[in-house]
Protein backbone atom coordinates (compact mmCIF):
# COMPACT_ATOMS: atom_id res chain seq x y z
CA UNK A 1 0.00 0.00 0.00
CA UNK A 2 1.15 3.22 -1.22
CA UNK A 3 0.97 6.21 1.39
CA UNK A 4 1.52 9.51 0.67
CA UNK A 5 1.34 13.86 1.79
CA UNK A 6 -1.69 15.13 0.50
CA UNK A 7 -0.90 18.43 1.10
CA UNK A 8 2.26 19.05 -0.17
CA UNK A 9 1.17 17.59 -3.75
CA UNK A 10 -1.00 19.84 -3.48
CA UNK A 11 1.36 22.44 -3.43
CA UNK A 12 -0.25 24.16 -0.01
CA UNK A 13 2.71 24.91 1.34
CA UNK A 14 3.14 27.61 -0.50
CA UNK A 15 -0.05 29.18 0.03
CA UNK A 16 1.40 28.71 4.11
CA UNK A 17 4.06 30.64 3.39
CA UNK A 18 2.15 33.70 2.70
CA UNK A 19 -0.22 33.15 5.60
CA UNK A 20 -2.63 31.09 4.28
CA UNK A 21 -3.32 28.89 6.05
CA UNK A 22 -7.45 28.38 7.38
CA UNK A 23 -6.64 30.98 10.47
CA UNK A 24 -10.10 32.60 11.71
CA UNK A 25 -11.89 29.65 9.97
CA UNK A 26 -13.62 26.97 12.14
CA UNK A 27 -13.80 23.70 10.82
CA UNK A 28 -16.25 21.61 12.49
CA UNK A 29 -15.52 17.37 12.36
CA UNK A 30 -18.72 15.82 12.48
CA UNK A 31 -17.60 12.32 12.97
CA UNK A 32 -16.19 9.88 15.95
CA UNK A 33 -14.36 12.37 17.73
CA UNK A 34 -11.01 13.43 17.71
CA UNK A 35 -8.17 12.81 20.24
CA UNK A 36 -6.24 15.62 20.22
CA UNK A 37 -3.69 14.25 22.40
CA UNK A 38 -1.94 13.39 18.70
CA UNK A 39 1.00 16.24 18.99
CA UNK A 40 -0.43 17.55 15.44
CA UNK A 41 -3.14 17.77 16.95
CA UNK A 42 -2.98 19.30 20.67
CA UNK A 43 -4.24 22.81 21.26
CA UNK A 44 -6.40 22.88 17.57
CA UNK A 45 -9.97 21.52 19.16
CA UNK A 46 -11.49 24.77 20.24
CA UNK A 47 -15.27 23.29 20.93
CA UNK A 48 -16.16 19.57 21.08
CA UNK A 49 -19.27 17.87 21.61
CA UNK A 50 -20.46 14.66 22.36
CA UNK A 51 -23.72 13.66 21.47
CA UNK A 52 -23.52 9.68 21.44
CA UNK A 53 -21.27 8.81 24.56
CA UNK A 54 -19.21 5.83 24.10
CA UNK A 55 -15.55 6.76 24.03
CA UNK A 56 -13.67 6.58 21.12
CA UNK A 57 -12.92 3.08 19.41
CA UNK A 58 -12.49 4.09 15.84
CA UNK A 59 -9.74 6.39 15.02
CA UNK A 60 -11.65 7.65 12.11
CA UNK A 61 -12.65 11.39 13.52
CA UNK A 62 -9.06 12.15 14.46
CA UNK A 63 -8.03 10.56 10.51
CA UNK A 64 -10.10 13.02 8.97
CA UNK A 65 -9.51 16.06 11.36
CA UNK A 66 -5.49 15.33 10.76
CA UNK A 67 -6.04 16.05 7.16
CA UNK A 68 -8.31 18.90 7.17
CA UNK A 69 -6.58 21.01 9.90
CA UNK A 70 -3.26 19.21 11.22
CA UNK A 71 -0.12 20.77 11.77
CA UNK A 72 2.76 19.66 10.49
CA UNK A 73 5.15 16.85 11.75
CA UNK A 74 6.20 13.88 11.74
CA UNK A 75 4.75 10.53 13.33
CA UNK A 76 5.90 6.87 12.87
CA UNK A 77 8.42 8.52 10.45
CA UNK A 78 5.82 9.80 8.25
CA UNK A 79 6.09 13.69 7.51
CA UNK A 80 2.31 14.69 7.53
CA UNK A 81 0.05 17.31 7.97
CA UNK A 82 -3.09 18.84 7.24
CA UNK A 83 -4.70 21.08 4.49
CA UNK A 84 -5.11 24.12 6.73
CA UNK A 85 -3.25 23.73 9.56
CA UNK A 86 -3.70 27.46 11.20
CA UNK A 87 -7.67 26.35 11.22
CA UNK A 88 -9.02 25.84 14.30
CA UNK A 89 -11.50 22.38 14.68
CA UNK A 90 -14.66 22.02 16.44
CA UNK A 91 -15.28 17.98 16.81
CA UNK A 92 -18.97 17.22 16.93
CA UNK A 93 -19.36 13.40 18.21
CA UNK A 94 -21.94 11.74 16.22
CA UNK A 95 -20.91 8.49 15.31
CA UNK A 96 -21.01 5.65 17.64
CA UNK A 97 -18.31 2.86 18.31
CA UNK A 98 -19.68 0.92 15.19
CA UNK A 99 -19.07 3.71 12.66
CA UNK A 100 -22.52 3.98 12.27
CA UNK A 101 -24.66 7.12 13.03
CA UNK A 102 -28.51 7.59 13.60
CA UNK A 103 -30.01 10.21 11.06
CA UNK A 104 -31.20 12.43 14.38
CA UNK A 105 -27.89 12.74 15.65
CA UNK A 106 -26.39 13.30 12.07
CA UNK A 107 -28.83 16.05 12.06
CA UNK A 108 -28.01 17.56 15.49
CA UNK A 109 -24.05 17.18 14.76
CA UNK A 110 -24.83 19.67 12.08
CA UNK A 111 -26.86 22.02 14.08
CA UNK A 112 -24.30 22.00 16.91
CA UNK A 113 -21.77 22.73 14.41
CA UNK A 114 -23.49 26.02 13.53
CA UNK A 115 -24.34 27.04 16.68
CA UNK A 116 -20.69 26.91 17.60
CA UNK A 117 -19.31 28.85 14.74
CA UNK A 118 -18.18 26.97 12.11
CA UNK A 119 -17.90 27.82 8.46
CA UNK A 120 -16.77 24.75 7.14
CA UNK A 121 -18.40 21.73 8.10
CA UNK A 122 -16.83 18.13 7.52
CA UNK A 123 -19.24 15.02 6.92
CA UNK A 124 -17.23 12.14 5.73
CA UNK A 125 -20.46 9.86 6.60
CA UNK A 126 -23.68 8.66 4.05
CA UNK A 127 -25.88 6.23 3.82
CA UNK A 128 -27.42 5.01 0.70
CA UNK A 129 -30.62 6.79 0.81
CA UNK A 130 -33.00 9.37 -0.83
CA UNK A 131 -32.85 12.48 1.44
CA UNK A 132 -33.91 15.18 -1.03
CA UNK A 133 -36.46 16.32 1.22
CA UNK A 134 -35.26 15.46 4.98
CA UNK A 135 -34.45 17.19 8.24
CA UNK A 136 -30.75 16.98 7.19
CA UNK A 137 -31.16 18.62 3.73
CA UNK A 138 -32.92 21.41 5.97
CA UNK A 139 -30.14 22.02 8.32
CA UNK A 140 -27.39 21.69 5.85
CA UNK A 141 -29.39 24.43 3.63
CA UNK A 142 -29.67 26.47 7.15
CA UNK A 143 -25.81 26.34 7.07
CA UNK A 144 -25.26 27.60 3.76
CA UNK A 145 -27.59 30.17 4.86
CA UNK A 146 -25.10 31.48 7.29
CA UNK A 147 -22.27 31.28 4.69
CA UNK A 148 -20.78 28.25 5.88
CA UNK A 149 -19.68 25.44 3.84
CA UNK A 150 -20.52 21.86 4.31
CA UNK A 151 -18.38 19.00 2.88
CA UNK A 152 -20.01 15.61 2.53
CA UNK A 153 -18.06 12.64 0.91
CA UNK A 154 -19.73 11.36 -1.85
CA UNK A 155 -20.16 7.86 -0.85
CA UNK A 156 -17.80 4.25 -1.08
CA UNK A 157 -20.57 2.69 -3.22
CA UNK A 158 -19.60 3.37 -6.83
CA UNK A 159 -18.28 2.57 -9.92
CA UNK A 160 -22.01 2.74 -10.64
CA UNK A 161 -23.92 5.55 -12.13
CA UNK A 162 -26.21 7.39 -9.03
CA UNK A 163 -24.48 6.42 -6.17
CA UNK A 164 -23.81 9.83 -4.97
CA UNK A 165 -24.68 9.45 -0.62
CA UNK A 166 -26.89 10.81 1.43
CA UNK A 167 -25.96 14.19 2.51
CA UNK A 168 -23.50 14.35 -0.45
CA UNK A 169 -26.70 14.37 -2.91
CA UNK A 170 -28.26 17.28 -1.56
CA UNK A 171 -27.84 20.79 -3.48
CA UNK A 172 -26.06 22.25 -0.76
CA UNK A 173 -23.53 19.84 0.20
CA UNK A 174 -20.29 19.67 -1.54
CA UNK A 175 -20.03 16.37 -2.28
CA UNK A 176 -16.62 15.10 -2.93
CA UNK A 177 -15.32 11.77 -4.58
CA UNK A 178 -12.05 9.93 -4.75
CA UNK A 179 -9.45 10.01 -7.33
CA UNK A 180 -5.89 8.16 -7.33
CA UNK A 181 -2.45 10.60 -6.54
CA UNK A 182 0.42 8.84 -7.51
CA UNK A 183 0.50 4.88 -9.56
CA UNK A 184 -2.31 5.89 -11.58
CA UNK A 185 -3.00 10.58 -10.62
CA UNK A 186 -6.40 11.93 -11.36
CA UNK A 187 -8.21 7.88 -12.32
CA UNK A 188 -11.17 7.53 -10.21
CA UNK A 189 -10.96 5.10 -7.53
CA UNK A 190 -13.02 2.18 -7.91
CA UNK A 191 -15.13 2.73 -4.59
CA UNK A 192 -16.11 6.77 -4.86
CA UNK A 193 -19.52 6.84 -5.51
CA UNK A 194 -20.40 8.26 -8.99
CA UNK A 195 -23.58 10.94 -9.74
CA UNK A 196 -26.24 11.79 -10.85
CA UNK A 197 -27.71 13.30 -7.69
CA UNK A 198 -30.88 11.79 -6.67
CA UNK A 199 -32.22 15.10 -6.00
CA UNK A 200 -31.55 17.10 -9.34
CA UNK A 201 -30.38 14.73 -11.55
CA UNK A 202 -27.37 17.16 -11.89
CA UNK A 203 -23.84 16.52 -11.49
CA UNK A 204 -22.28 15.18 -8.42
CA UNK A 205 -20.17 14.72 -7.09
CA UNK A 206 -19.14 18.69 -6.79
CA UNK A 207 -15.40 17.56 -7.20
CA UNK A 208 -12.20 14.98 -6.28
CA UNK A 209 -9.20 14.75 -4.01
CA UNK A 210 -6.76 12.59 -2.79
CA UNK A 211 -8.91 10.38 -0.77
CA UNK A 212 -6.86 7.18 -1.88
CA UNK A 213 -7.82 4.20 -4.21
CA UNK A 214 -7.83 0.91 -5.76
CA UNK A 215 -9.63 -2.21 -4.31
CA UNK A 216 -9.19 -4.78 -1.67
CA UNK A 217 -6.52 -6.50 -3.34
CA UNK A 218 -4.96 -4.29 -5.15
CA UNK A 219 -5.19 -6.36 -8.32
CA UNK A 220 -8.00 -3.51 -10.75
CA UNK A 221 -6.52 -0.24 -9.07
CA UNK A 222 -2.91 -0.07 -7.20
CA UNK A 223 -3.64 0.34 -3.44
CA UNK A 224 -3.17 4.29 -1.68
CA UNK A 225 -4.22 5.34 1.09
CA UNK A 226 -3.66 8.75 3.09
CA UNK A 227 -1.75 9.17 6.22
CA UNK A 228 -2.97 11.18 8.60
CA UNK A 229 -3.31 11.76 12.76
CA UNK A 230 -3.93 8.72 14.66
CA UNK A 231 -4.75 7.77 17.89
CA UNK A 232 -2.05 8.72 20.64
CA UNK A 233 1.16 10.17 19.06
CA UNK A 234 0.41 7.28 16.08
CA UNK A 235 0.49 7.73 12.39
CA UNK A 236 -2.83 5.81 10.19
CA UNK A 237 -3.15 4.92 6.45
CA UNK A 238 -6.80 4.81 5.29
CA UNK A 239 -8.64 5.13 2.45
CA UNK A 240 -12.29 6.37 1.18
CA UNK A 241 -14.32 8.74 0.23
CA UNK A 242 -13.82 10.12 3.70
CA UNK A 243 -10.74 10.88 3.49
CA UNK A 244 -11.31 13.44 0.35
CA UNK A 245 -13.76 15.03 2.10
CA UNK A 246 -11.58 17.13 4.86
CA UNK A 247 -9.10 17.72 1.81
CA UNK A 248 -11.69 19.86 0.47
CA UNK A 249 -12.67 21.26 3.59
CA UNK A 250 -9.23 22.18 4.61
CA UNK A 251 -9.06 24.06 0.83
CA UNK A 252 -12.47 26.11 1.79
CA UNK A 253 -11.24 26.82 4.91
CA UNK A 254 -8.21 28.24 2.96
CA UNK A 255 -10.53 29.94 0.73
CA UNK A 256 -13.00 31.85 3.01
CA UNK A 257 -9.73 32.59 4.98
CA UNK A 258 -8.53 34.46 1.48
CA UNK A 259 -11.49 35.88 0.34
CA UNK A 260 -13.84 36.94 3.08
CA UNK A 261 -17.49 35.46 3.82
CA UNK A 262 -17.89 33.89 0.37
CA UNK A 263 -20.15 31.35 2.03
CA UNK A 264 -20.99 28.25 -0.10
CA UNK A 265 -21.97 29.81 -3.54
CA UNK A 266 -18.92 32.02 -3.58
CA UNK A 267 -17.15 28.79 -3.03
CA UNK A 268 -19.01 26.21 -5.54
CA UNK A 269 -18.04 29.38 -8.06
CA UNK A 270 -14.32 29.40 -7.04
CA UNK A 271 -14.83 25.64 -7.39
CA UNK A 272 -15.64 25.93 -11.08
CA UNK A 273 -12.86 27.54 -12.19
CA UNK A 274 -10.26 26.43 -10.02
CA UNK A 275 -9.98 22.92 -10.56
CA UNK A 276 -7.79 20.36 -12.84
CA UNK A 277 -10.69 19.47 -15.60
CA UNK A 278 -10.51 15.37 -15.30
CA UNK A 279 -12.13 12.53 -17.31
CA UNK A 280 -14.45 14.40 -20.19
CA UNK A 281 -13.94 18.16 -20.89
CA UNK A 282 -16.13 19.93 -18.01
CA UNK A 283 -18.34 18.79 -15.43
CA UNK A 284 -19.31 15.21 -15.15
CA UNK A 285 -20.53 12.36 -12.79
CA UNK A 286 -17.35 10.65 -11.77
CA UNK A 287 -15.31 13.67 -11.09
CA UNK A 288 -17.74 16.63 -11.09
CA UNK A 289 -15.84 19.95 -11.45
CA UNK A 290 -12.57 17.97 -11.28
CA UNK A 291 -9.35 18.36 -8.90
CA UNK A 292 -9.62 21.90 -6.93
CA UNK A 293 -5.59 23.38 -7.39
CA UNK A 294 -5.58 25.02 -4.44
CA UNK A 295 -3.35 28.12 -5.91
CA UNK A 296 -5.73 28.03 -8.73
CA UNK A 297 -8.69 28.05 -6.33
CA UNK A 298 -7.52 31.33 -4.49
CA UNK A 299 -6.22 33.75 -7.21
CA UNK A 300 -10.27 33.09 -8.40
CA UNK A 301 -11.73 32.65 -4.63
CA UNK A 302 -12.00 36.40 -4.33
CA UNK A 303 -13.48 37.01 -7.84
CA UNK A 304 -16.31 34.56 -7.62
CA UNK A 305 -19.96 36.32 -6.74
CA UNK A 306 -19.78 36.63 -3.29
CA UNK A 307 -22.56 37.54 -1.56
CA UNK A 308 -21.63 40.39 1.33
CA UNK A 309 -17.95 40.92 -0.61
CA UNK A 310 -19.75 42.23 -3.09
CA UNK A 311 -20.07 45.70 -1.29
CA UNK A 312 -16.40 45.52 -0.50
CA UNK A 313 -15.59 45.32 -4.12
CA UNK A 314 -17.52 48.00 -4.92
CA UNK A 315 -15.59 50.26 -2.46
CA UNK A 316 -12.22 49.36 -3.61
CA UNK A 317 -13.77 50.23 -6.95
CA UNK A 318 -15.08 53.67 -5.60
CA UNK A 319 -11.65 54.01 -4.21
CA UNK A 320 -9.49 53.48 -7.02
CA UNK A 321 -11.69 55.90 -9.04
CA UNK A 322 -11.14 58.88 -6.52
CA UNK A 323 -7.19 58.10 -6.66
CA UNK A 324 -6.99 57.86 -10.17
CA UNK A 325 -9.28 61.64 -10.02
CA UNK A 326 -6.84 63.24 -7.07
CA UNK A 327 -4.23 61.98 -9.12
CA UNK A 328 -5.40 63.81 -12.54
CA UNK A 329 -6.04 66.73 -10.47
CA UNK A 330 -2.43 67.40 -9.06
CA UNK A 331 -1.02 66.76 -13.06
CA UNK A 332 -3.05 69.50 -14.19
CA UNK B 1 -41.84 -0.69 21.76
CA UNK B 2 -41.35 2.85 20.24
CA UNK B 3 -39.71 4.08 17.52
CA UNK B 4 -37.48 6.79 16.82
CA UNK B 5 -38.34 9.19 13.95
CA UNK B 6 -37.45 12.36 12.72
CA UNK B 7 -40.72 14.90 12.03
CA UNK B 8 -40.10 17.86 9.21
CA UNK B 9 -42.96 19.82 9.92
CA UNK B 10 -44.15 23.06 7.64
CA UNK B 11 -43.33 25.64 9.78
CA UNK B 12 -44.46 25.83 13.29
CA UNK B 13 -42.27 23.01 15.65
CA UNK B 14 -44.78 24.03 18.91
CA UNK B 15 -47.85 22.47 17.17
CA UNK B 16 -46.10 19.28 15.78
CA UNK B 17 -44.63 19.05 19.46
CA UNK B 18 -47.94 19.20 20.84
CA UNK B 19 -49.63 16.65 18.50
CA UNK B 20 -46.37 13.93 19.05
CA UNK B 21 -47.26 14.12 22.86
CA UNK B 22 -50.66 13.75 21.83
CA UNK B 23 -49.74 10.65 20.46
CA UNK B 24 -47.93 8.97 23.48
CA UNK B 25 -44.72 10.18 21.81
CA UNK B 26 -41.57 11.45 23.85
CA UNK B 27 -39.62 14.32 21.96
CA UNK B 28 -36.11 13.80 22.14
CA UNK B 29 -34.59 17.16 20.16
CA UNK B 30 -36.06 20.27 18.79
CA UNK B 31 -34.90 21.62 15.34
CA UNK B 32 -33.11 25.20 16.15
CA UNK B 33 -32.20 26.41 12.52
CA UNK B 34 -35.02 24.15 10.87
CA UNK B 35 -38.20 22.64 11.60
CA UNK B 36 -37.85 19.11 12.87
CA UNK B 37 -38.32 17.47 15.63
CA UNK B 38 -36.88 14.28 16.43
CA UNK B 39 -39.28 11.83 18.96
CA UNK B 40 -39.70 8.38 20.68
CA UNK B 41 -42.54 7.18 19.20
CA UNK B 42 -44.91 4.17 19.83
CA UNK B 43 -45.09 2.28 15.71
CA UNK B 44 -48.95 3.44 15.68
CA UNK B 45 -48.27 6.96 16.12
CA UNK B 46 -46.38 7.00 12.66
CA UNK B 47 -49.21 7.02 10.27
CA UNK B 48 -51.34 9.80 12.40
CA UNK B 49 -48.43 11.96 12.26
CA UNK B 50 -48.00 11.03 8.53
CA UNK B 51 -52.27 12.21 8.18
CA UNK B 52 -51.75 15.17 9.95
CA UNK B 53 -51.63 18.82 7.87
CA UNK B 54 -48.74 20.25 9.99
CA UNK B 55 -46.01 17.13 9.11
CA UNK B 56 -44.19 17.13 5.38
CA UNK B 57 -42.65 14.25 6.00
CA UNK B 58 -41.83 11.23 8.74
CA UNK B 59 -38.61 9.87 8.31
CA UNK B 60 -37.12 6.43 10.18
CA UNK B 61 -34.05 6.24 11.86
CA UNK B 62 -31.24 5.31 9.01
CA UNK B 63 -27.54 4.04 9.72
CA UNK B 64 -25.24 6.42 8.03
CA UNK B 65 -21.87 4.71 7.96
CA UNK B 66 -18.50 6.68 7.65
CA UNK B 67 -17.51 6.31 4.61
CA UNK B 68 -13.76 4.62 4.53
CA UNK B 69 -12.18 1.19 3.95
CA UNK B 70 -12.17 -1.45 6.34
CA UNK B 71 -8.55 -2.01 5.73
CA UNK B 72 -6.76 -5.13 6.18
CA UNK B 73 -3.03 -3.93 6.39
CA UNK B 74 -1.28 -2.02 8.88
CA UNK B 75 0.48 0.97 8.01
CA UNK B 76 3.35 0.39 5.53
CA UNK B 77 6.97 2.21 6.41
CA UNK B 78 7.14 5.79 4.59
CA UNK B 79 9.17 4.92 1.01
CA UNK B 80 11.37 7.69 -0.80
CA UNK B 81 9.73 8.97 -3.88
Amino acid sequence: MTSFDVAAELGLPELWEVGLDGRGIRIAIVDTGVDDSNPLLRGKVVERRDLVGGGRSIDHGTHVAGIAAARQGFLDGHHLGGMAPGAEIIDVKVVGPGGKASLADVVRGVEEAIALGAKVINLSLGALIECCHSALRDVIAAAAARGAVVVAAAGNYGPEPGTVACPGMVPDAVAVGSVCMRVARGEAAWFSSRGPSYCTWGVKPDAVAFGGCGDLVGQVQPVEAVVSTGFGSSAAAHRGTSQAAPVVAGIAAIALQAAGDIGLEGFSAALSRGCEDLGEPGPDNTFGQGLPIPARLMAVAGEAPPRRATSRYLWRGALALALIAIAAALKR
Amino acid sequence: MRVTVTVVSMDRVGDVVSLIESLGGRVVAVGRYAPYVVADVPPGAVERLLRSPLVVRVEKEAGYEIQVLQEPRPLAPPRPW
